[in-house]
């Protein structure tokens, strides 16, 4: 009688405390709540990268002076090559940091068609000749089906990547994020298209959080060029 | 933080001789070809001269380029398209006779001066001359640099920059793949690079330049753009001669066009009146009354034909009452009543004007626009006189020599008046209104008589 009596209080006394920690840890943030849900003993990493969409505003900007098209579909397309602006960003959960490995233009399909429909004229009036600028700023180049390394200028010096891996350089660059950072960090690259055709183009972007290998792919970006 | 080195003037005479070197070396502009090149008129001397001679590089150059450096964000960067560097470097040109800065682009980009002549990517290989100034560019870095040399037989071109530590056509600092060599001061590239890098070339050159590329490129007289950005620079550039020859190809531009009545059909119509305008001008300086009529009446006819206004930009007042008088003095009567209402649209107080104009009516046997134009003249001789009058009654004001000019001026004013009663008494006689006639002719007898008493007096 009386160890059943002590059963039940402890039954009782364990779904109280188990009660109290689902609250405690509703109170503290959701968050918590997974972190302290396990499968098989294997954690669930919540910690990841974000990567802005490069359909928010700035994020793709025409080249100066070459004009922005659509197609029947209404997709953008970008003439002559394109500006664009990547914010890499740890999600601020869980505790693991995020080491982003490389970030590579992929090149999904090329066609080397004319394309009457996507005629255009370059506005000279948008074109300074002004001496070098952007020399901070990542340049590719797309010849065809064979997109070029990056390149970037700093202090009077020319940085090359040894792969499509823009961070493949010598040093090697690596992006570390952390959860507590306030800081993004901001890509910036110049694509141009010099083979006349129609590119569509992405960026792969290879990260590691708590030992785990991750991708992530960006939308795809339309490029023509067409120069006699 | 902004960071724009402007040319450093140490850096200027080592240039010159980088790029003498460059001209008289060998291969130089206007050898024998294998690009399929039209052979183009050496540069004059004289213009030669000038585009080595350091002082010129100087003026040229001297805060109109700029480096923006390896700051992170460089703007805003100096004002300086194509179409803003070629009126720069035009300012300069133009002082010399028979010079004119043509500036040239590929075909398929647009600039907001009509004066950029737009030609096939070839064509600006074969117009390329050392000394020219070129605006290159990547498509992310935009650079204006000069050429040193250009070799037709291994199709080469070679740049001077004044940043040579950094020129972004150096392997790696730049976006089309371009690696040019460096050697003797000279960076050089291949032809197919030029061709994908070239935005502008600006070259100054005598009209022979053009002439002789119409002459090779007989297409390009069917392409009405081409014309017009031609006859564009040729009315821009000051020298007097340029204003005809601006002429020449907006009349052909314009005969290329059919009478669709596009915004371009417009653009030429009134560039050619505004050219006409001009030239009628300078031959009316010229003391050329004939020619300047002429201009003036195909000006008129044109503007009329496609219904624009009349270009009246440098014919003052005093401009149309001359040319009425001479052509009046002439004979030409129809004239010289359109220069005298040009004159008196443009000042409707202008007694004078319709003194002449109510003469020449009463030639073509208008009377009543005879008799019209006089009554008109008559009240604005009286406020004349009244006004000097006014004047010539505070003498502390005036000088004695001051004193008679207007005295003088009166005069001449009532024997204008008289000429004016003359015309509308002839007038109303021809009317058969001869009362009036007689009392006109009893005015002018007093006035007549008022002068001789002045005089004695």
């Amino acid at each position: 009688m009386k160890s059943r009596g002590l059963e039940k209080w402890i039954k009782i006394t364990g779904l109280v405390a188990t009660i109290l920690g689902i609250l405690a840890a509703l109170y503290s943030g959701v968050d918590k709540l997974y972190e302290i849900i396990s499968v098989d003993d294997k954690e669930i990493i919540v910690s990841d990268l974000n990567v802005s969409k490069l359909s928010g505003p700035l994020r793709l900007i025409p080249l100066q002076g070459y004009p922005v098209i659509q197609d029947d579909n209404g997709r953008t397309i970008y003439t002559g090559g394109v500006r664009v602006n990547i914010t890499l960003s740890h999600n601020g959960k869980g505790d693991h940091g995020i080491i982003v490995t490389g970030v590579q233009l992929d090149l999904l399909k090329y066609s080397p068609t004319n394309i009457p429909e996507y005629a255009y004229t370059i506005g000279g009036s948008s074109i300074h000749g002004a001496g070098s600028v952007e020399p901070h700023i990542f340049s590719i180049s797309l010849y065809g089906n064979n997109p070029g390394k990056a390149v970037k200028v700093v202090d009077n010096v020319s940085f090359q990547s040894r792969s499509n891996n823009i961070f493949d350089t010598e040093p090697a660059r690596k992006i570390a994020l952390n959860p507590k950072d306030d800081y993004p960090e901001e890509i910036h690259a110049t694509l141009s298209a010099w083979e006349n055709g129609l590119y569509e183009i992405n960026f792969i972007i290879d990260y590691h959080v708590a030992g785990e290998d991750r991708r992530h792919q960006t939308e795809p970006v339309l490029i023509y060029v067409w120069d006699n | 933080m902004l960071f724009l080195a402007r040319i450093k003037r140490d850096h200027i005479p080592y240039y010159c001789i980088v790029l003498f070197l460059a001209i008289f070396s060998p291969p130089v502009f206007g050898a024998s070809t294998s690009d399929s090149c039209f052979p183009l008129p050496p540069r004059p001397a004289f213009l030669t001269e000038y585009v080595n001679n350091t002082l010129s590089w100087k003026t040229v150059l001297q805060g109109k380029t700029g480096y923006a450096g390896n700051v992170e964000n460089p703007r805003p960067m100096p004002d300086a398209t194509l179409s803003i560097f070629h009126n720069d470097l035009k300012k300069v040109w133009n002082r010399l006779n028979d010079t004119v800065c043509f500036a040239f682009s590929p075909q398929n980009i647009e600039h907001e001066s009509s004066e950029i002549i737009r030609l096939p990517k070839q064509d600006l290989w074969c117009l390329t001359k050392p000394g020219d100034h070129v605006l290159l560019s990547d498509r992310k870095t935009h650079h204006y640099t000069m050429i040193g040399g250009i070799d037709h037989i291994n199709n080469t071109i070679s740049f001077i920059d004044f940043w040579p530590d950094i020129f972004f056509l150096k392997k790696g600092f730049n976006s089309a793949g371009v690696e040019a060599t460096f050697q003797n001061g000279l960076f050089t590239i291949t032809k197919n690079e030029y061709l994908r890098l070239i935005i502008g070339l600006i070259t100054p050159d005598t009209p022979a330049l053009i002439d002789h590329y119409i002459g090779y490129r007989s297409a390009s007289k069917s392409d009405p753009k081409i014309m017009f950005s031609i006859g564009a620079t040729y009315l821009e550039h000051v020298f007097f001669e340029n204003v005809y020859r601006s002429i020449r190809y907006f009349r052909d531009t314009f005969a290329l066009l059919d009478d669709n009545k596009s915004e371009f059909y417009y653009k030429v119509a009134q560039r050619l009146i505004f050219s006409l305008a001009r030239a009628s001008y300078l031959k009316f300086i010229n003391e050329d009354i004939k020619a300047a009529n002429q201009y003036a009446r195909e000006s008129d006819e044109l503007a009329a034909k496609v219904g624009l206004k009349h270009i009246e930009p440098f014919f003052s007042v005093i401009d149309y009452y001359k040319l009425g008088n001479i052509a009046g003095t002439a004979g030409d009567l129809k004239s010289s009543i359109i220069y005298y209402t040009k004159a008196i649209k443009l000042d409707e107080n202008f007694s004078k004007a319709y003194l002449y104009r109510a003469m020449a009516k009463m030639k073509q046997k208008d009377y009543a626009g005879a008799i019209t134009d006089s009554s008109t003249a008559l009240p604005l001789f009286d406020t004349e006189i009244a006004e000097i009058k006014t004047i010539l009654k505070k003498p502390e004001k005036l000088g004695s020599f001051q004193m008679i000019e207007r005295k003088e001026e009166i005069e001449s004013i009532v024997h204008l008046k008289i000429e004016t009663l003359v015309v509308r008494s002839k007038s109303y006689y021809h009317s058969g209104e001869m009362e009036k006639s007689f009392q006109d002719s009893q005015t002018v007898q007093h006035l007549q008589n008022e002068k001789t008493k002045d005089k004695r007096l």
